[in-house]
């Protein structure tokens, strides 16, 4: 009798071990199989604390194009070079810079955030919609060395895009949208943000 | 298998199939134990009764959790940025370069797309007068021709035997080169043969070096058009090549002209065409006699099948009618040439319809136009049909209306005079010197023409081309040209018309402007693009500022519209020359991909397939139906043809609306040294051409066949060629549609049982207008540059498995002997019950709230349930892993569109990453997306604007007025798909439709 | 009233003969003849894996399917294998729930058929896909993807869990109902085989207690099975009946593929039997003339209702009205393809009108031949629906052709390969015949009161 009984309740144990598991995967509350936290060493021991943080650059006056582009892009040397031209202080590290972009062969940076290629993300529009780059990099204005914040999994961004679709302001949009002849007169468009175009084509 | 996932197209799916892989491990050993387990494994001691529950649980648990955590990290990926980037390239958007395509005589202006530095697609430049955005399939396939894997990496010396026949060459260098150029130059008689060279200051610096070296410049088009020139000399005064505008004509007469497919200005023509198609307005009339099938004579009224012996009878018989019409005296030296064509003329099948075809020209005078000039037309009398033709225009006054003489075509330059010259030339051994540039005329000359015997008296050849093709190996050194799109050159086509063409990418292999290694043999301080710009500048207009915007527009000037009185014009005697009637004549013709065979080694053109026949990857030798089934010859069955002493073996084509005495071949084709691609792919038509006099012959040559036994599949990428009375293109004729613009429709009740979609933003849809669409097929090529679509071979298309997104249909209606043709250009039709979403299990493709159909690739895994379901048949399968390309080919593809690896399906997408781009860029900038500000592709090569994209939820867009209109239905409406394209109804200018009886006649097929 | 109905053995069997003549042929080294076609088979089973192998490596590309026939050998023999195997359910289960004496001697082996024949056609859906590495995403589990299920109104999900549970549930069906069997094997043999067999028969003890259990279990999984005779194929049918294709987007189909299953199943087993009663004669006692008769009855009865569902196709399709339904039939009959629909008329309707005569429904070289016949015609039933009615639909521009190659004529005789090894391996391990069964009616139709009431 006590045998059943031990027996039922390791298997109602394990049974809701068992969910739980599959309910924080599903809700992208357990990530298992990403990069998330990646972390590679890079050919210069670039500091965003340093630039970012402790000077206080804003991302995008080396990341600029990820204002206008689907590339946030690493900056190129000359953009470094705006300040170490002046900057003689001395460094190993900086005459590398330098003779990386006088012999104009660059520098190999590793990447840290890699989507697969049949992903199509694009910052501007993001940007534009004024989200912060530390929504999606993480708190990169402390990272001495860049590791991948969140794990970038498919569930990770339709969690975010589902938020947007039930915002307030989406929602807003819809109403306008619809007062005005199917949106013709409005600028405004529904943004379609949770087909599967919106990343896959 | 993990090897080929390898292989994807993406990195990523590496690693993420990979872990699935380890997950899929985790459960086959689940499902394992599962079997082994039972339920009364617990009451069972023997541990060998299984595992117990409760540890099959715990392991279940743990095999999961084995699945998941093992995992590998993507291989490391690496970003190396710019070290000084150039301002104008932001990584991820494309910089537009407005360029020119030149291609014989069909000249475009065009805008060249690149990306990080690389060109990846051309498009139409809207500001060029004439073709306007509409780009050539040719024009678009030649961004491949840059990327082409068997382009020389630079200078080569051939180590060439007496008769220079031996391919065995050593790389050179540029210095040795010039030198033995410069060398050359110092001894005198050094010459220059190059095809109509269109750039002004090119000409002047050829001119300028030729003068130097105490030679001369020739320029000689294999697809000659001097000898129309010529005849506008003689008949008006001025030897020009005219423009024809076509969208001015009410009566078009084309006897023996290919102005829509392959002639002078096709593209422009079409454009023109096409506004004079749609039946609100005044829609013209076109007549067309012509020995072979052409696009122009598919897209015809009425169409008659000729024999090449013909064209000279009928020409004349309508100078007779319309002479007597216009009571003007029919020149009296043709008279006794006109009498003995009398019975000739009485025994026409369509003799009677001539008078009144002849009454539809007088009708029209000065709207009208009569036209000639294909490859069929160049008859060894084609210098007489010419006159009467250049003739009748003159008394009809069309002459300054019709046929523009103030702007000219002046890229048509070469002669065959020419040519002639220099070969006696280098016959006399005057030449020490022969720069062969742009033109391959050991593949295109026949060996009767003398051309390879007088060169090997040549000392010195220097070839301009970019491969060791046939002219390649008879010459000395090869010193590789650019490839246009590498290359700066300025380009007048059209007296008065200035375009350029400007480098997009730094020259991919050791290189060098053929111009710029004449100036620096010159010794002069200037290079190429300095001059180019030095001389262009002074003409559009000198400041620094207007130089910019030359670049930026990509033309300067524009061409004159105002009617022009008609110059005179006269009946000089003809010179002809009548041979008793042969059982068959020879045809002769260029196809709309192929054309000449400059571009042949270009995959994406091989496998285009003609227009009208629908084959691809073969030239084969086209017969009516009636002389098949008389000779006792089947589709494929080869063939020994004979002519002029010549005798290939080719296979038959079973083309309907051929005549019967007719038989015709398509040039371009059996290329012996043009690369991989195109190598002994057909057979070299130029052979049975003949040059007689200072004309090339093309057509009406005695020919017969004699049958061989052998086979040759031919690769036709359609199934069947009639619509079996199916309503599929909805024909009527022009005063049917007038009274009921639903004419010929038969509309079903539908009714769906699914709920509507609900589309609040954009409801994406296209409308295609069946009666401007001519079939050219442009958009097909336009649709492969942009999406990425491989190339499968003749092999796999002889399995219909060739991948292309937008196809058009070609059906035959009517009866086999003179058929009306009707194309329709098919697409994925974005149903908004799309049968495909339904039945596919792991919702690969589904319906987006813009009412687009997505295909998601990499969730694909290929059950093809969708295929089997669609009632168009338009999605295709990667049945191997098609898309693997070597470089530099992969520099072409479009980094917007995901790379499709084997095993999944793939279709037209209404090229969204186009939609995406456009909607990224109104949002960025705060303002409203405008109708036709973004197009697919397709609708934007289309010269005749058949294809119209825009937002359905915007009722004043063109496309909701398009598919508003009655003309509009859905194919395969009954269905009750709902598809978001629609057809406009083709209407033709006739009384009665050939077709309008296919309901009882099955296709000839 | 007995004396009227005839045994169902032969031959005075005692208890103990049946368990020996059962059991004897587990227990005897293998004769030549198994020994020769396990070779034969095994080595086309081989050659199927190679294939198959060669297939995935390369791609679907290999096969004749192309466009517009996008399905090709692969469906048509997954829909026959999943066929063949309702006999095997029909007679285990079904005719269990109806009482029917005379299917014990071969519920077993049918049965075993039916688990063998889904197996074989489980391997079909997955290779036919072009990347079958990721076949499993047909199945609805929790991922990262959002999560991103899978389209539940695909019949090729619906198929997907059709199949799994018809397999899952026969293979219980088929094990439960040998334990006992296994049990008395176990206590027969010694050592590793004693061990073996004891794993396998749970701990059998043949008390009371377990044989109620059994009985129970038993009667519970065979009603669990019935209706599966009716739903798989329904569903199975459903892949076509759904699609919108004209002749395949047919009401008829459930009915008319449930029937052709059971047709193809009955001939499939009269085939094994045939076989079984030559490769070991004693059990010409148990599979008796009389049993193969009643199977020929039943393949007789479906093939005319198959014959008849054919007919009325075409009658739907002429009163359909739609020009394409009318076209894909006459297309079936004088197309391209009309061979293959004449072979299938041929085998599945006129052929087995023989067994209208007794002699031919009792004389086992004419059955086995019928029931040959019956199979490559239901083969090609599946052909003449999935190939003809995609190579010309609507649009005649893509009217296309389908050539089977190399590839498609190895996975389709490798199949059989695999097939043939499972079955023969099951005769040498497991008893081909239900002993716990066939003793209880052993005396029936011999005025013994054990069965013929109820009979």
């Amino acid at each position: 009798m006590i045998k059943k009984l031990i027996g039922a309740v390791v298997v109602l144990a394990v049974l809701a071990g068992i969910y739980t598991f599959f309910h924080l995967l599903v809700n992208n509350k357990l990530s298992i199989g990403y990069n998330k936290g990646y972390q590679p060493t890079q050919p210069l021991p670039f500091s965003h604390k340093l630039h970012s943080g402790e000077l206080g650059l804003d991302c995008k006056y080396c990341h600029a194009s990820a204002e206008v582009s689907r590339h946030s892009a690493i900056p190129s040397l000359n953009v470094c070079m705006n300040c170490h031209i002046n900057l003689n202080k001395e460094s190993k590290y900086l005459t590398q810079l330098k003779e990386a972009y006088n012999s104009g062969d660059s520098i190999a940076w590793v990447k840290v955030h890699m989507l697969p290629d049949h992903v199509k993300f694009n910052h501007a529009p993001h940007i534009k919609a004024g989200k912060d780059c530390q929504t999606c990099h993480g708190p990169v204005e402390q990272m001495e060395k860049v590791y991948q914040h969140s794990d970038l999994s498919m569930g990770w961004c339709i969690s975010c895009h589902r938020e947007q679709m039930d915002s307030a302001a989406h929602s807003s949009i819809i109403e306008e949208v619809k007062n005005k002849d199917q949106g013709q007169d409005s600028k405004k468009h529904v943004p379609s943000i949770i087909n599967c175009s919106t990343c896959h084509y | 298998m993990q090897t080929d996932v390898n292989e994807n197209s993406s990195t990523p799916k590496y690693w993420l199939s990979l872990e699935q892989w380890r997950n899929d491990e985790g459960f086959k050993e689940l499902a394992q134990r599962e079997f082994l387990s039972s339920p009364l494994a617990e009451d069972n001691k023997t541990p060998a009764g299984g595992w117990a529950r409760r540890e099959f649980l715990q392991l279940m648990g743990a095999s999961l959790a084995l699945s998941t955590f093992g995992c590998v990290r993507r291989p490391v990926e690496k970003i190396v940025p710019y070290a000084k980037r150039p301002k104008e390239i932001i990584p991820g958007l494309p910089n537009y370069y407005a360029s020119t395509f030149v291609d014989g005589y069909d000249v475009v202006g065009t805008v060249v797309r690149t990306r990080e530095g690389r060109p990846i697609k051309i498009e139409g430049n809207e500001f060029y007068p004439g073709s306007g955005e509409g780009l050539s399939a040719r024009g678009q396939a030649q961004i491949l021709s840059l990327y082409d894997p068997d382009r020389l990496t630079g200078p080569v010396q051939n180590l060439v035997n007496a008769k220079r026949t031996n391919k065995d060459t050593v790389s050179t260098n540029w210095v040795k080169a010039e030198s033995a150029l410069k060398a050359a130059l110092g001894e005198g008689g050094v010459y220059v043969l190059s095809s109509s060279n269109p750039s002004p200051t090119s000409r002047s610096i050829i001119e300028k070096f030729v003068a130097q070296g105490k030679g001369k410049y020739f320029e000689f088009d294999i697809l000659d058009r001097s000898t129309f020139i010529n005849s506008q000399g003689r008949v008006t005064g001025t030897e020009i090549m005219p423009s024809f505008d076509l969208s001015a004509a009410d009566v078009i007469v084309g006897i023996d002209a290919d102005y829509l497919g392959t002639g002078v200005a096709s593209t422009a023509h079409q454009r023109a065409f096409a506004l004079r198609r749609d039946p609100g307005g005044s829609m013209n009339h076109v007549i067309q006699f012509e020995s072979m099938m052409t696009l122009t004579g598919t897209n015809a009224d009425e169409r008659y099948a000729i024999k090449p012996s013909e064209q000279l009878a009928i020409a004349l018989k309508l100078a007779e009618s319309i002479c007597i019409q216009m009571g003007v005296s029919f020149p009296f030296a043709w008279r006794e040439i006109y009498g003995s064509f009398n019975d000739t003329i009485k025994g026409f099948p369509f003799a009677k319809k001539l008078n009144s075809i002849a009454e539809k020209l007088v009708k029209a005078k000065g709207k009208s136009l009569v036209i000639t000039g294909a490859e069929a037309s160049m008859t060894q009398n084609q210098s007489a049909v010419y006159d009467v033709v250049n003739f009748i225009n003159g008394v009809l006054g069309n002459d300054g209306k019709t046929v523009k003489y103030s702007n000219s075509v002046s890229s048509v330059r070469g002669s065959v005079a020419s040519l002639n010259e220099l070969i006696s030339l280098m016959n006399q051994e005057l030449v020490k010197t022969l720069i062969i540039h742009n033109s391959n005329p050991l593949y295109t000359l026949p060996e009767a023409s003398g051309f390879r015997s007088a060169l090997a008296k040549v000392k010195t050849v220097f070839y301009t081309g970019d491969r060791v093709n046939e002219t390649g190996i008879g010459s000395n050194y090869i010193i590789p040209d650019h490839h246009p799109l590498e290359k700066w050159m300025d380009v007048e086509n059209i007296s008065g018309v200035l375009s350029l063409s400007q480098p997009t990418i730094q020259p991919l292999y050791d290189t060098k402007a053929f111009e710029d290694i004449l100036l620096q043999t010159l010794g002069s301080t200037q290079t190429w693009n300095q001059t180019v710009k030095a001389s262009t500048l002074a003409k559009v207009g000198g400041s620094e500022k207007s130089w910019v915007q030359f670049l930026q527009k990509g033309v300067y000037g524009t061409v004159e519209n105002s009617p022009k009185s008609g110059r005179s014009y006269n009946g000089s005697p003809l010179k002809i020359r009548l041979d008793e009637a042969a059982d068959f004549e020879l045809v002769l013709y260029t196809t709309v991909g192929i054309k000449d065979g400059t571009l042949a080694n270009v995959s994406w053109l091989q496998e285009f397939p003609d227009p009208i026949t629908k084959i691809c990857w073969d030239n084969y030798l086209c017969i009516s139906p009636k002389t098949a089934l008389d000779s006792g010859l089947n589709e494929g069955d080869v063939v020994a043809l004979t002519s002029n002493g010549i005798t290939l073996d080719v296979p038959v084509h079973i083309q309907p609306g051929l005549n019967d005495r007719v038989l015709a071949l398509a040039l371009g084709y059996g290329q012996k040294a043009a690369g991989k691609v195109a190598n002994d792919i057909g057979v070299n038509a130029y052979q049975f051409a003949a040059i007689e006099k200072d004309q090339i012959i093309y057509s009406g040559m005695n020919a017969k066949f004699k049958k061989t036994g052998q086979q040759i599949a031919l690769a036709n990428v359609q199934g069947h060629h009639s619509m079996e009375g199916r309503q599929i293109v909805v024909e009527a004729t022009l005063k049917d549609i007038l009274e009921d613009p639903q004419a010929g429709q038969h509309k079903h009740k539908v009714f769906s049982l699914w709920s509507e979609h609900k589309y609040l933003g954009h409801k994406w849809g296209m409308a295609v207008d069946l009666s401007k669409c001519n079939g050219c097929g442009a958009c097909m090529i336009a649709c492969q540059a942009e999406n990425n679509i491989p190339v499968v071979g003749k092999r796999h298309v002889l399995n219909g498995r060739e991948m292309s997104w937008i196809r058009i249909d070609r059906y035959y209606t009517g009866t086999p002997e003179n058929p009306d043709v009707v194309y329709q250009p098919l697409m994925c039709m974005h149903c908004d019950n799309a049968p495909c979403e339904t039945v596919c299990p792991v919702l690969a493709t589904v319906h987006s709230d813009e009412g687009t159909n997505d295909m998601v690739y990499n969730r694909c895994v290929g059950t093809r349930y969708c295929a089997n379901n669609c009632p168009y048949k338009v999605r295709r399968f990667n049945w191997f892993n098609y898309s693997k390309v070597s470089n530099p080919l992969k520099m072409v593809l479009n980094p917007e569109v995901t790379v499709r690896s084997r095993g999944v399906m793939e279709k037209c997408t209404f090229c969204v990453q186009r939609v995406k781009a456009k909607k990224t860029e109104v949002k960025l900038a705060d303002r409203k997306l405008q109708d036709q500000e973004i197009k697919t592709a397709c609708q934007q090569t289309c010269a005749a604007e058949a294809l119209v994209f825009g937002d359905l939820n915007d009722p004043s867009s063109e496309v909701s007025k398009m598919q508003r209109s009655l003309r509009s239905y859905s194919l395969l409406e009954e269905l009750a798909v709902m598809p978001a394209v629609k057809y406009m109804s083709k209407v033709r200018n006739v009384s009665q439709l050939k077709g309008a009886d296919n309901h009882k006649k099955g296709g000839h097929h | 009233m007995e004396t009227y109905r005839k045994p169902l053995i032969v031959g005075n069997k005692t208890l103990k003969d049946v368990t020996d003549d059962i059991a004897s042929l587990v227990e005897t080294p293998p004769g030549l003849g198994w020994l020769t076609m396990i070779l034969g088979s095994s080595s086309v089973f081989l050659f199927y894996i190679i294939v198959i192998g060669i297939i995935v490596g390369t791609g679907m590309g290999l096969m004749g399917v192309s466009h517009p026939v996008g399905w090709g050998t692969d469906i048509v023999t997954f829909v026959f294998w999943v066929g063949i195997g309702h006999a095997g359910t029909l007679i285990s289960a079904v005719l269990y729930l109806f009482r029917q004496k005379w299917r014990t001697s071969i519920a077993r082996s049918a049965e075993a058929m039916t688990v063998f024949a889904v197996a074989t056609a489980g391997i079909f859906p997955i290779i036919h896909t072009g990347r079958p590495w990721l076949a499993f995403w047909l199945f609805p589990y929790p991922n990262q993807r959002g999560p991103l299920w899978v389209n539940f109104r695909s019949p090729l999900v619906w198929d997907v869990f059709a199949i799994s549970t018809y397999a899952t549930v026969s293979v219980t069906f088929w094990y439960v109902g040998m334990v006992p069997d296994l049990a008395t094997l176990r206590d027969r043999a010694k050592g590793l085989r004693r061990l073996i067999y004891g794993v396998f028969s749970l701990g059998w003890r043949g008390r009371a207690r377990d044989w109620g259990h059994y009985e129970m279990v038993y009667l519970l999984l065979a009603g669990l099975s019935t209706p599966l005779v009716l739903s798989v194929h329904s569903i199975v049918s459903f892949d076509f009946a759904v699609a919108q294709l004209p002749g395949w987007h047919t009401t008829i189909f459930p009915p008319y593929f449930v029937a052709g299953a059971i047709f193809s199943g009955f001939a499939m087993v009269v085939t094994l039997m045939t076989l079984v009663r030559i490769a070991v004669p004693e059990f010409k006692k148990y599979i008796t003339i009389d049993h193969m008769e009643l199977m020929n009855k039943v393949i007789m009865t479906t093939g005319m209702i198959v014959g008849y569902a054919y007919g009325s196709e075409f009658f739907i399709a002429w009163y359909s009205g739609s020009k394409y339904e009318v076209y894909a039939f006459v297309n079936r009959a004088i197309g391209p393809y009309w061979w293959a629909y004449w072979t299938m008329i041929t085998c599945n309707v006129v052929i087995p009108q023989i067994f209208w005569f007794r002699w031919a429904r009792r004389s086992i070289p004419t059955m086995f031949v019928v029931s040959i016949f019956v199979n490559i015609g239901m083969w090609f039933e599946r052909y003449v629906i999935t190939v003809t009615s995609l190579h010309r639909d609507f649009l005649p521009a893509n009217w296309g052709m389908f050539d089977m190659t190399f590839y498609d004529f190895g996975v389709l005789i490798g199949s059989f390969g695999m097939f043939f090894t499972l079955f023969l391996l099951y005769i040498r391990a497991i008893p081909a015949i239900a002993i716990a069964e066939i003793k209880p009616v052993l005396g029936f139709g011999k005025g013994d009161h054990n069965g013929g009431h109820h009979g």
